[in-house]
């Protein structure tokens, strides 16, 4: 506190008490300051505070404008880099548009897809050329019983004919079978059904008796109204004349294989337009 | 008379040469301007006292200036020279308040 206290107490120079009691010891006046306009050395210390204070006023004075130039082109700075943000966000929010747009198109053709895919596997299903399982009928036909007389039936016709199960092919057809295979050989539209040397051939496959013929459809349907039918009736014709034997079943679940139906000539519309237009 | 005309060419010759202060000279140019203003109260209430002496004032107000630039340069110097900064400040500071209070008693005589 000492020091504070001498701070207060003495915060004038004590050089000027000195001086002052050195005059009067001369006996001149106290204060110098009736002849202060003589003195060189008040004249050069005035004009060193009038260059310090000057010199520092100036300073500052550069200063502040050197720190106001930086805060201008810092503000610039922000400012750019705002407008920059701002066009970025804009560019964002379009581009989410966009993707939205895009995701919105993908689904439709996501649906589109499955559409197509589900169209595609009916279509098949119903060529032949993927296999298909359901409820069904097998009718099965077979040579005559060895021992058989049938006396008002010509020799070359008691076997099972090509034309035989042609018949019993188109009688299934007919009461609503969906799918139709012979031993395994599924029936497509490019299937013939002939005989070469007393062998059937399928699919330009042979077949040997007994001829298992499945057919998916609605099983009561087709159990029902098939033996009432075009092809029953032949069924029991053939069974009374010549002793052709066929039983028909009917089958929870029956499963189809897939059969060839490869295209080598002909070539579909590739304009889908003209397709549409012919459908 | 000469001392108003002394104060004048100081000032214009601040403005006109416009002085560069060194780089490194620059930190002390605020001390060096509040141990001015304390020479320049200490004097003019040394008038007020009647007890003025011009070489006293311009030796007391060159030495405040160079000790006080000094001080402060040593404390950068050893690190601690925001610390001496205050210090001087504050000392200064203080001075300039009693010599300036001094002042206006004798001026307003309150």
């Amino acid at each position: 506190m000492s020091l504070l206290n001498d701070l207060f107490q003495n915060s004038i120079d004590e050089g000027y008490a000195e001086a002052a009691a050195r005059r009067e010891a001369e006996g001149k006046p106290a204060s110098s300051g009736s002849l202060p306009a003589r003195s060189p050395a008040i004249m050069i210390g005035l004009l060193l505070i009038g260059l310090l204070f000057t010199t520092a006023a100036m300073h500052v004075q550069r200063d502040a404008g050197v720190v106001s130039a930086e805060k201008t082109s810092l503000l610039e700075q922000i400012d750019q880099a705002s407008d920059r943000s701002t066009t970025l966000e804009d560019e964002v929010s379009e581009l989410e548009d966009d993707i939205l747009e895009i995701e919105t198109r993908a689904g439709q053709s996501v649906v589109q897809g499955e559409e197509l895919r589900q169209l595609m596997a009916a279509a098949q299903a119903v060529v032949g050329t993927a296999a298909v399982s359901g409820p069904g009928i097998v009718v099965t036909v077979n040579n005559p019983a060895p021992g058989g007389e049938f006396d008002e039936c010509d020799p070359s016709l008691q076997v099972v004919l090509d034309y035989d199960l042609q018949q019993v092919l188109n009688g299934l057809w007919a009461v609503g079978a969906e799918a139709v295979s012979i031993n395994d050989e599924r029936v497509t539209p490019l299937t013939a059904m002939r005989s070469v040397n007393d062998v059937i051939l399928v699919n330009i496959r042979p077949i040997a008796p007994p001829y298992v013929i499945s057919a998916i459809g609605d099983p009561q349907r087709l159990a029902g109204e098939f033996l009432d039918g075009p092809g029953g009736r032949y069924l029991q014709q053939i069974f009374q004349t010549c002793g052709i034997q066929f039983t028909i079943e009917n089958r929870e679940s029956l499963r189809l294989p897939r059969g060839a139906a490869s295209l080598q000539v002909a070539e579909p519309p590739t304009d889908s337009t003209e397709a549409r237009r012919r459908s | 008379m000469i001392p108003a005309i002394g104060l004048l060419l100081g000032i214009a010759a601040g403005l006109l040469f416009d002085v560069q202060v060194p780089l490194t000279l620059q930190p002390y140019l605020p001390i060096a301007v509040v141990a001015a203003l304390d020479a320049v109260f200490g004097g003019v209430r040394a008038v007020m006292d009647g007890v003025f002496d011009d070489k006293v004032f311009v030796i007391s107000f060159i030495s405040n200036v160079l000790i006080a630039a000094f001080i402060v340069f040593l404390g950068d110097q050893l690190g601690v020279g925001a610390q001496l900064s205050t210090a001087v400040i504050v000392v200064l500071g203080i001075r300039i308040f009693t010599n300036v209070a001094n002042i206006r008693r004798h001026v307003f005589h309150a």
